[in-house]
């Protein structure tokens, strides 16, 4: 399944929710965590940018698993109350959504 | 910053490949495949990172760097063309930065070398009822003591007015005099004196006996050998001793021919013309006005205080309104200038700005040939997925890394050129310091960004132009681009053609000016006249009448000297008109204009046939009507003044009255005696007696050679009286010193001609060149299908000639519209002159068809074969 356009940002927050990252680590585990998303990794790397200049992350080298130099990625304060905000609208939106389409199949009934 | 954050972000990459990697092989996957499976989920490694750079803020940078440095290899692989454009580029520029520098220092930077940032000029005017003395911008003595006194804002203020005086010596001659307040050095800060001290407070408050004057430079050189021992010496000016006390550098104060020899306190005026006591006359505006502001206070604020004091001083004068203006003091600021400068502007400038548009069209052309080349690389970069946008900026980086280089160079030579200009305009060195400042600066840049877009962007357009099938297949001669193409250049050729024209038509009317200035006949001899002026006469002295006869009487017996005649004013030297009260004893109304009423000048009997003045109706006066205690003083009048007063009837006989009645004798032509090439309107002589008026004038009709004359005239008057200021030229020389001022202008119109004229040629020349060669393989087959030789030139001749003569029509209708702003330089010569379009449309039409007949010649001379077979 592709991801669904302007979700990637929200998905990176909440993968950094549980401490840093590295840009290897958060592509795995959105795949993982989500089971069947598929997120390209190219376009991850301009998305990481992109968030770390509006200051909703930050960055610093440090050394992964497997003894490797990786740049990881940690939450900001104003990076977790983003991630606040988008959740709640993401989520208004998901129930918004859903009460159309339920309606939609009412009236087919 | 840039390359840090780019090297963080590969290595980034390439930790996460190696993770991908990892991730794997403990996957179960071969180590050979893992590194190519990982690569496949990261996607298009070069894209990603290409789409994280353009985040960066300072992403432009790079590929403005990329942009240069691909222009750069552009420019080396082309190097010839290159060096063609830049060459032409920097003349064009070099030329423009040159004479903006050169009316940036006359127009709009004020006459000051040492801070001119602090230098102000107060200019007041005046309306209301009130009568003035004077009102040529100047202030009353008493004003300008208030100003100085009260205004917080200016650290000085100094008054200054310039007079012409004689200065007696071995060599006496006139100068112009400085009258200054005391405060002027300070104020105009030339720096320190090269000898003695300039003048001190007092000396403006009493009255010194022998006043004390500071030199020039120019004059302690030229008239006292620049001896250091000048100072404490005693000069004479106007004939009143002067003690030395300084030496002031050369100021440069105003134009060059205007610099004051001597500077004096303002309150000599009296002393030296008693005739004018205005000194103090609060009704006299007659002193200019210049200051320091202090740093902290803007010019508005200074304009704002003196505009309070000078209301303050209005209340004192009732009827007077003072509106004041302070400006920097440079001339653009000065509101007669100002209405002036657009025309200064567009007639100097505007050439160089025309001459580089020449330029930039040349350049296109050339840019356009190279770009056709390239049009399938540019293809090829299209079809992979370039930006146009990005294409765009690419191919003008090309023209605008040209045009930088051109206006680098001509930055450097504008540190020169200007002076260089003026000395080939003036035959004298600048008098002062031409170097660029900001404003050249500025616009040097605002030139090379301008010339770059004009040149580069539509080659660049063009070539973006979306024929890709048609170019990636290889047909260089694709016909359609072709034929848009070749339009875009036949506009190109039209526009050149039309500027050259224009530059041309400038040309062409200067030296017709110039032409009608020297071959004018004002009505009168001059080649054979010298015209004496007594300086110290004009400056107040009163000669004793032994003067006079003895200066009549012993040029009169000069060998080859047929008359002489004195005069109150000389031809050319003035104007003194006269209100007309009775016509034949009725009195006739007021004209109320100063230049309507007729103009009178008292002469001697042989006036009329030193200047060979015809007289049509009448007789002249005789030597027994000189004396003017007579009850009816007779007058000779102009045929202008007979036609206003007596029209259709004859004057001689009849009577007006100015002051006293006066009975007309004579009627001769009409001349241009007042102003050169302008008729004076009614005008009339009386005679001239000249043991009673003293006149000023005199003037000898000498029958061969005039400048052994003119030098026995001057030993004349130096033996009656050393002392005695005069010069004496003939009056054809008074026409040619002029006449010299215009050669300037048409010299530089002469160059910018030529200049124009060359540009359209290599224009129109490449043009034709160029499409010529693409026009090789169907030149190639219609001469296979029979055409002859003769066909193929008057084919090639017929397409090249249609935007030339389009161009030609444009430039006429241009130079038209545009003829109001040369109306006022051109002494009488219509701008419209028919004669001057024809023949510079005829040059450019002659010229524009050898430049195409040579490509012609070319094309004709192609053998079929290979040019069917070329590609």
């Amino acid at each position: 399944m592709q991801l669904l356009q302007g979700t990637l940002d929200m998905l990176i927050l909440r993968t950094l929710i549980f401490g840093p990252r590295h840009g290897h680590g958060i592509a795995v585990t959105i795949q993982r965590t989500s089971e069947d998303l598929l997120v390209d990794h190219g376009s991850l790397y301009p998305a990481l940018q992109r968030l770390e200049r509006q200051g909703l992350l930050k960055s610093k080298w440090g050394t992964s698993d497997l003894n490797r130099r990786a740049r990881f990625y940690e939450l900001t304060r104003a990076g977790r109350k983003e991630l606040t905000v988008e959740t709640g609208k993401w989520e208004r939106m998901v129930r918004a959504i859903g009460r159309v389409l339920q309606h939609a199949k009412e009236e087919e009934n | 910053m840039f390359w840090r954050r780019r090297k963080r972000l590969d290595e980034e990459v390439e930790s996460h490949l190696a993770e991908e990697r990892a991730d794997n092989i403990a996957r179960g996957m071969d180590p050979a495949t893992a590194r190519t499976a990982a690569l496949r989920s990261f996607g298009n490694v070069g894209a990603a990172k290409e789409r994280a750079r353009e985040r960066d803020p300072l992403y432009w940078l790079d590929t403005l760097w990329q942009d240069i440095r691909f222009a750069a290899r552009l420019i080396a692989r082309n190097r010839w063309t290159s060096v063609t454009i830049v060459a032409t580029l920097t003349v064009g520029i070099a030329l423009n930065v040159s004479v903006f520098s050169l009316l940036n220092r006359l127009l709009l930077r004020p006459w000051v070398q040492s801070e001119p940032e602090t230098f102000v000029q107060v200019i007041p005017r005046f309306s209301g009822e009130y009568r003035l003395r004077f009102s040529d911008g100047g202030m009353s003595q008493p004003d300008y003591v208030r100003y100085h006194d009260s205004a917080q804002s200016l650290e000085s203020l100094a008054a200054f007015r310039r007079l012409t005086v004689t200065l007696s010596g071995a060599d006496a001659g006139s100068v112009r005099a400085g009258l200054i307040s005391c405060n002027f050095f300070d104020v105009f800060r030339p720096g320190p004196p090269l000898l003695g001290r300039y003048l001190t407070p007092d000396e403006c408050t009493k009255a010194m006996q022998p006043a004390v004057a500071v030199l020039s430079e120019p004059v302690w050189r030229t008239r006292f050998d620049a001896d250091t021992r000048v100072v404490g010496r005693i000069i004479h000016l106007n004939r009143i001793p002067f003690t030395v006390v300084g030496v002031a550098p050369s100021l440069s104060l105003a134009e060059p021919d205007n610099e004051c020899g001597v500077w004096v306190p303002y309150t000599m005026l009296g002393t030296l013309r008693p005739s004018d006591e205005y000194f103090a006359d609060p009704r006299a505006q007659w002193l200019n006005a210049i200051g320091r502001r202090r740093p902290d206070h803007s010019l508005q604020q200074v304009q704002e205080e003196l505009s309070i004091l000078a209301r303050h001083a209005d209340e004192e004068v009732p009827g007077r309104e003072t509106s004041l203006l302070v400006t920097n003091g440079s001339l653009v600021q000065n509101p007669e200038i100002r209405a002036k400068a657009p025309v200064i502007f567009a007639v100097t400038l505007g050439t160089t700005v025309l001459l580089l548009l020449l330029a930039c069209v040349n350049v296109t052309t050339l840019l356009l040939s190279r770009s056709a080349a390239r049009q399938r690389e540019i293809a090829v970069r299209l079809s992979l997925g370039a930006g146009r946008f990005r294409l765009l900026r690419q191919l003008l980086t090309e023209s605008m890394v040209l045009s930088g280089v051109a206006a680098v160079l001509a930055f450097l030579i504008a540190q020169r050129g200007p002076a260089a200009l003026w000395y080939s305009l003036m035959s004298v060195p600048a008098p002062f310091d031409l170097s660029p400042d900001w404003r050249v600066l500025l616009y040097c840049l605002a030139v090379a960004v301008t010339t770059g877009v004009i040149a580069g962007l539509s080659p660049a357009v063009e070539s973006l132009r979306p024929q890709l099938s048609e170019s990636l297949k290889g047909s260089s001669t694709a016909v359609t681009s072709g034929q848009r193409r070749s339009r875009l250049r036949s506009v190109l050729v039209a526009v050149q053609i039309a500027l050259s024209l224009l530059v041309l038509v400038q040309a062409g009317l200067f030296t017709k000016a110039q032409r009608r200035f020297f071959s004018y006949e004002p009505g009168f001899e001059t080649k054979q006249v010298l015209s004496v002026t007594l300086a110290s006469v004009l400056s107040g002295f009163d000669p004793p009448v032994s003067f006079y006869q003895e200066l009549e009487s012993r040029v009169s017996a000069l060998p080859g000297v047929a008359h002489t005649s004195f005069a109150s004013i000389a031809p050319w030297s003035g104007r003194n008109s006269t209100e007309v009260r009775e016509i034949d004893g009725k009195p006739i109304p007021a004209t109320r204009d100063y230049n309507r009423d007729p103009a009178r000048r008292l002469v001697s009997p042989e006036y009329f046939t030193v200047l060979d003045i015809p007289l049509t109706r009448g007789r002249v006066f005789t030597r027994n009507e000189l004396t003017s205690n007579r009850q009816m003083v007779p007058a000779v009048i102009s045929e202008a003044m007979a036609r206003r007063y007596w029209p259709g009837q004859d004057p001689v006989g009849r009577h007006f009255r100015i002051s006293a009645v006066h009975e007309v004798i004579g009627v001769c032509r009409d001349l241009q005696s007042v102003r050169y090439m302008q008729d004076d309107g009614p005008f009339y002589y009386l005679p001239l007696d000249a043991h009673q008026l003293k006149p000023p004038y005199m003037l000898v009709r000498v029958s061969g050679d005039t400048q052994a004359a003119a030098a026995a005239v001057r030993d004349i008057l130096r033996r009656i009286d050393p002392q005695m200021a005069a010069t004496v030229v003939t009056l054809a020389s008074i026409v040619e010193r002029h006449g010299e001022r215009m050669k300037p202008a048409v010299f530089y119109g002469a160059i910018a001609g030529v200049l124009a004229l060359l540009l359209a040629l290599t224009g129109v020349y490449g043009v034709v060149s160029f499409s010529v060669s693409q026009r090789i393989p169907e030149i190639g087959i219609r001469m296979a299908l029979g055409a002859q030789r003769d066909d193929v030139v008057s084919l090639v001749l017929r397409t090249g000639i249609a935007p030339v003569v389009g161009g030609l029509i444009a430039g006429i209708g241009l130079a038209l519209a545009l003829s109001a702003v040369m109306e006022s330089v051109l002494f009488g010569v219509s701008p419209r002159d028919p004669l001057t379009l024809i023949i510079v449309s005829l040059l450019l039409l002659v010229a524009a068809l050898g430049a195409i007949w040579v490509p012609a010649r070319r094309a004709a001379a192609l053998d079929p074969l290979t040019s069917l077979r070329y590609d």
